[in-house]
């Protein structure tokens, strides 16, 4: 069922349609779809095949982010209607991404997953200084953090955020998972920034944290 | 030719590009067969603070980009069109998005690709990291509004209930006052009947008073429902004896019990003395034995008990009653949800109220039962400080 709505989601982006694709996520929704097979099966294939697009010449960058942004706009409206919808199993995350990333939407999409179970998922989104998160972990005490870094240069940075949690918390500290580019191309690489887990996709880290904490 | 121009007979200059190629302000770079740059106006090297030429191309590219060269450099062989080619490129330890012009061409028999940078506005970069923060931080607030709007519409809900339930209450409460109420007028209209014999004069004042008194009761327990929601219960600590206070309760409801054929008594395996309002501890244990009292049927059996449990005293009331169903256990001290039965004993309050009392000392107060069995609530009251461990 979801294949249609992906063909449609994507042909959307790809004409740069926002109220189309928009549309499309509404009447998926309408006839049934689930936001998790929407966001897994819909929004993430979508999306991966207009960073393909672009890898073959096919479509620019301006075009790609528009597509990432009409796909945060549909997120946005989708929260909007599910937020407080589940029941609260209490358990919490806390969310963030290296400086000045610009590929949020897979770490949203865990945040949304996970709060559809119960989670109280704190999204903190780019470019959160490290004291700021130490803080913020400090005084919400959450299950777990997940971080992400798309490019390897911001490396270093999620590294500082990680040594800064383990050395605000010591035992105490969450459990950490990390996901983005980086991590696929090198499978020892979140170990060495001081992680416990890296997952490959939203997905995989729902499913990592909801095992973790069941 | 014509005088004043000067034909460059070497019309390149270095090993490819041509000389205003060289000062043209964004990057141009000649590439030769097998993706190794040939040529370069220099521009590249300044941004990336290193040497091009005679390097692969692809060296200078962040992964994704390699893929997007590879795909490049295949192109069908003979063909001539020019196309976009964004890429983005390893500049000390950060990566830069690069757009160029990809132009093939032939040059004495050699292909050559020429990748020609579009012109940037470099006002655009710092706008565009401020749009990327901004948008982060919406999503960020639009979530937390998100968030807060379930909230308050969860504590709308709650808020809506609880008026709904108070309007139920004061129905019943109105209701249940009106009966005795229609009873005392009854009564004092008898009373100007001249006629009437002192012996019934003697009932009828009797009546009044008794009925006076029920509702003075239930007067009471909505004042104190109101004092323990506003956390203003007066509680008056003084050193109460537990045997006495047990024992006492017992009396003033011996004779009821016995009138409904139940058998009551009384089992204190403790001497010490608890810190508490002696009245208000009598009124949560009179609230129990009377619900006790009401709910089992004849020939049934009451126990009132209390012992010493660490810094505690548990009293406890246990009937072979009915019992309550695990389903309603959770709400049994939930103000007015008794209100809200259909075979209700009242308007609901005294089991809240015993609770607001009991916790209003320090302890906490509980329910064991089963539906056949019959039930034991319990309650802790705090022992007095110098008794303890005596």
């Amino acid at each position: 069922m979801s294949e249609s709505w992906r063909a449609a989601y994507l042909a959307a982006l790809r004409a740069g349609d926002r109220r189309g694709a928009l549309a499309v996520v509404d009447a998926a929704r309408a006839d049934g779809l689930s936001l998790a097979t929407l966001y897994l099966e819909v929004f993430q294939p979508s999306l991966r095949e207009i960073g393909l697009l672009w890898q073959d010449n096919k479509i620019s960058v301006a075009e790609e982010h528009l597509a990432t942004a009409v796909t945060q706009i549909a997120m946005a409206r989708l929260y909007d209607g599910f937020c407080g919808t589940a029941v609260p199993n209490g358990r919490t995350l806390l969310a963030a991404c290296a400086a000045t990333e610009r590929h949020e939407v897979g770490l949203r999409m865990v945040c949304d997953l996970l709060e559809l179970e119960g989670w109280d998922a704190r999204y903190l989104g780019a470019a959160v200084p490290e004291d700021a998160l130490v803080g913020m972990v400090l005084s919400r005490q959450p299950d777990a953090i997940a971080l992400s870094a798309s490019i390897s240069p911001h490396l270093p940075q999620l590294r500082a955020m990680i040594r800064a949690v383990r050395a605000a918390c010591g035992e105490r500290a969450p459990f950490i998972i990390v996901g983005g580019r980086p991590f696929l191309e090198d499978e020892a690489l979140a170990e060495r920034v001081g992680a416990d887990a890296m997952a490959r996709d939203a997905s995989e880290a729902a499913r990592c944290l909801r095992e973790r904490f069941a | 030719m014509p005088a004043g121009t000067v034909r460059v007979n070497k019309p390149r200059v270095g090993n490819g590009l041509h000389a205003c190629l060289r000062g043209f302000p964004a990057a141009v770079i000649e590439v030769a067969t097998g993706g190794v740059v040939a040529d370069s106006n220099g521009k590249l090297e300044s941004l990336l603070g290193r040497e091009i030429i005679g390097y692969p191309f692809a060296e200078l590219l962040d992964v994704t980009s390699q893929a997007k060269w590879t795909r490049l450099l295949s192109r069908d062989p003979g063909s001539t069109e020019s196309s976009l080619f964004e890429c983005v490129v390893q500049r000390r330890g950060t990566l830069e998005l690069r757009t160029f012009a990809a132009v093939w061409g032939n040059d004495s028999g050699e292909e050559r690709l020429w990748l020609l940078e579009y012109s940037r506005d470099l006002r655009l970069e710092p706008l565009y990291e401020e749009l990327g923060a901004a948008n982060s931080e919406l999503v960020q607030i639009q979530r937390e509004l998100a968030k807060e709007r379930s909230r308050l519409a969860q504590a709308l809900g709650v808020q809506q209930s609880a008026v709904r339930l108070r309007d139920q209450v004061l129905a019943i409460v109105a209701h249940d006052l009106r009966g005795p109420l229609d009873r005392i007028l009854a009564s004092a209209a008898l009373l100007r009947e001249e006629s009437l014999d002192s012996g019934s004069r003697e009932k009828l004042l009797e009546l009044i008073a008794r009925t006076a008194a029920g509702m003075n009761v239930m007067v009471r327990d909505l004042v104190d429902a109101a004092s323990i929601d506003a956390g203003r219960l007066a509680i008056d600590r003084r050193e109460v004896e537990v045997p006495a206070l047990v024992n006492a309760t017992a009396e003033m409801f011996r004779l009821q019990a016995e009138a409904k054929g139940l058998a009551l008594t009384c089992s204190t395996a403790t001497t010490v003395s608890v810190l508490a309002d002696q009245a208000r501890v009598l009124q949560v244990m009179g609230n129990l034995l009377a619900n006790a009292i009401r709910l089992t049927a004849g020939g049934g059996r009451i126990t009132l008990a209390a012992e010493a449990a660490g810094d505690n005293v548990v009293f406890s009331v246990a009937d072979t009653g009915p019992g309550i169903g695990a389903d309603d256990i959770p709400h049994l001290f939930e103000r007015f949800w008794q209100a809200q039965r259909r075979h209700r004993g009242g308007a609901g309050l005294g089991l809240a109220i015993a609770k607001g009392i009991v916790e209003a000392h320090g302890g906490r107060i509980w329910v064991e039962s089963e539906v056949g069995s019959g039930s034991t609530f319990y309650f802790t009251v705090p022992v007095t400080p110098m008794a303890t461990g005596g």
